[in-house]
């Protein structure tokens, strides 16, 4: 039929006109956030991605000269994205993890955080095996901490969530007793605002030498192709840290820890 | 501050509704094209509608995203590069949305036109082509007419959730409502109040929708109602 030709004719030229759009500029690299965390990167009121990470990738790309954007991206397409080629760097909070660098090219770390637990104020826990049967835990789920708290405390409740603002909520409800989290994102996300009072910092600060779960610290992942950027991404980060930029943005963002 | 990102997710419903407008319009296309191949006496037209109706409707609408996201992009550039050219095909989470979202609602729409199209008497399309009407003539005066009238409460039912389908998008990164509500509600630690402005978002646009084509409907109709005994 005629007609049908036509039809065909129209779409494969919506089609065709769309793909040409997509002849991106190669020379900005697009480096991908889960803006979910703070304070290491969220959005501020309006809709612009900031914090910790995001300071720093910048101070990186202007200190290894790089003209970078830094886009705001779901947490579950991010490693296929930067597989893909999509996305040319990721930062995120990502833990470097044997299983991690098997698909992906990581840069020196640039922090090693701390974790800890968070629980009513005055509240006593006894971290093993034993101490916590039967105690609920609330971690979002696929982090260091979930996987940490899934090995070592088997006989806890353990409740996954896949935001990062959940568990809080869970807390302030006496839904779960305990969440488990980054030291900077429970003062800052919990025991900071309102919703905080009466919670406190419980138990021992884990860091990556406590246990394998918690990597190695945290470092900005790259295409494992990308040699030269993996390089230059490295050089600024030394950079930062010699000149002490690196320090002033721990300084600003932990306070004196 | 609430109300200042209140404001951010709203005025992301620009995108969504910019999203939602250009895979309707693509998905009316396919969806012609779709229920003219399925009516067609061509049987290898048929077979490829019938194909493309079949594989759409049959695969959950994330995971078509997630391929066309992902996957399509570097199955193109393999096989650009294996043709020995030097281009480099991308989707943005806008095109990747648009484009699976006008495949996916392309074929529920293929499937509403056709049967209203079927409703059509034989008769009519008969006496068109003995008044001398060619075959786009008769389709576009006599055919396509009715076809809308007969159609639009499928319509309706297919843009309802083509519209709430576009949240799909905030899981391949598009900045809509959804993704920004996800971004709100975990900066200030408030998810009810921004997941409930999402949904006021999607809700009130529905209803908008509804009504509108409502109206639409009733204009069409004129022709055609009874009048009250």
């Amino acid at each position: 039929m005629n007609m049908l030709g036509r039809l065909f004719g129209i779409a494969a030229l919506v089609a065709c006109s769309l793909s040409a759009q997509q002849a991106a500029a190669q020379n900005t690299l697009t480096i991908a956030t889960d803006a979910t965390f703070p304070p290491f990167e969220s959005i501020d009121s309006s809709g612009k991605v900031v914090g910790y990470d995001v300071e720093l990738m910048e101070a990186v790309c202007e200190a290894a000269k790089l003209k970078c954007n830094i886009i705001n991206a779901a947490w579950e397409g991010m490693i296929p994205g930067l597989v893909s080629g999509k996305y040319d760097a990721l930062i995120s909070q990502l833990t470097v993890t044997e299983a991690r660098r098997k698909i992906l090219a990581f840069s020196d770390v640039y922090d090693r955080p701390v974790f800890r637990f968070v629980a009513k104020e005055g509240k006593d826990y006894t971290f093993t095996r034993e101490g916590l049967k039967g105690k609920t835990i609330a971690v979002q789920t696929g982090t260091p901490m979930d996987a940490y708290v899934t090995k070592t405390f088997p006989d806890a409740d353990i409740k996954r969530y896949t935001s990062g603002s959940a568990p809080y909520l869970e807390l302030t409800s006496g839904r779960a007793e305990l969440h488990m989290s980054y030291e900077a994102q429970i003062k800052h996300a919990f025991l900071g605002g309102p919703d905080g009072k009466g919670f406190a910092l419980v138990g021992p600060r884990y860091t990556g030498k406590d246990a394998p779960e918690f990597g190695e610290g945290v470092a900005i992942a790259i295409n494992k192709r990308n040699t030269a950027l993996l390089k230059s991404v490295n050089e600024g980060l030394a950079t930062l840290r010699q000149n002490g930029k690196l320090d002033a943005l721990n300084a600003k963002y932990f306070g004196a820890n | 501050m609430l109300t200042a990102y209140a404001a951010t997710v709203l005025s992301a419903g620009y995108v969504t509704l910019k999203l939602a407008g250009s895979a309707l319009a693509l998905s009316v296309v396919l969806g012609l094209a779709g229920a003219l191949c399925k009516l067609s006496s061509s049987a290898v037209l048929r077979t490829l509608a019938g194909i493309y109706t079949s594989t759409v409707r049959g695969i959950p609408d994330l995971v078509l995203m997630l391929l066309m996201f992902y996957s399509l992009p570097t199955l193109c550039n393999d096989l650009i590069a294996a043709a020995g050219f030097e281009y480099f095909v991308e989707f943005d989470p806008f095109i990747a949305g648009m484009l699976t979202l006008a495949l996916i609602f392309g074929a529920y729409m293929t499937e509403t036109f056709r049967g209203a199209l079927l409703t059509i008497p034989k008769g009519q399309v008969e006496a068109a082509r003995a008044y001398g009407l060619g075959p786009v003539k008769t389709f576009v005066r006599i055919q396509l007419p009715q076809m809308a009238r007969l159609a639009l409460p499928g319509f309706t039912n297919n843009w309802l959730v083509l519209l709430k389908a576009t949240a799909l998008a905030s899981l391949i990164g598009l900045q809509d409502v959804m993704l920004t509500a996800k971004g709100a509600a975990e900066a200030t630690g408030q998810p009810f109040t921004f997941y409930l402005i999402a949904g006021g978002f999607y809700l009130a646009l529905t209803i908008a929708s509804v009504l509108i084509l409502m109206w639409i409907g009733r204009r069409l109709d004129l022709g055609t109602r009874e009048m009250p005994r």
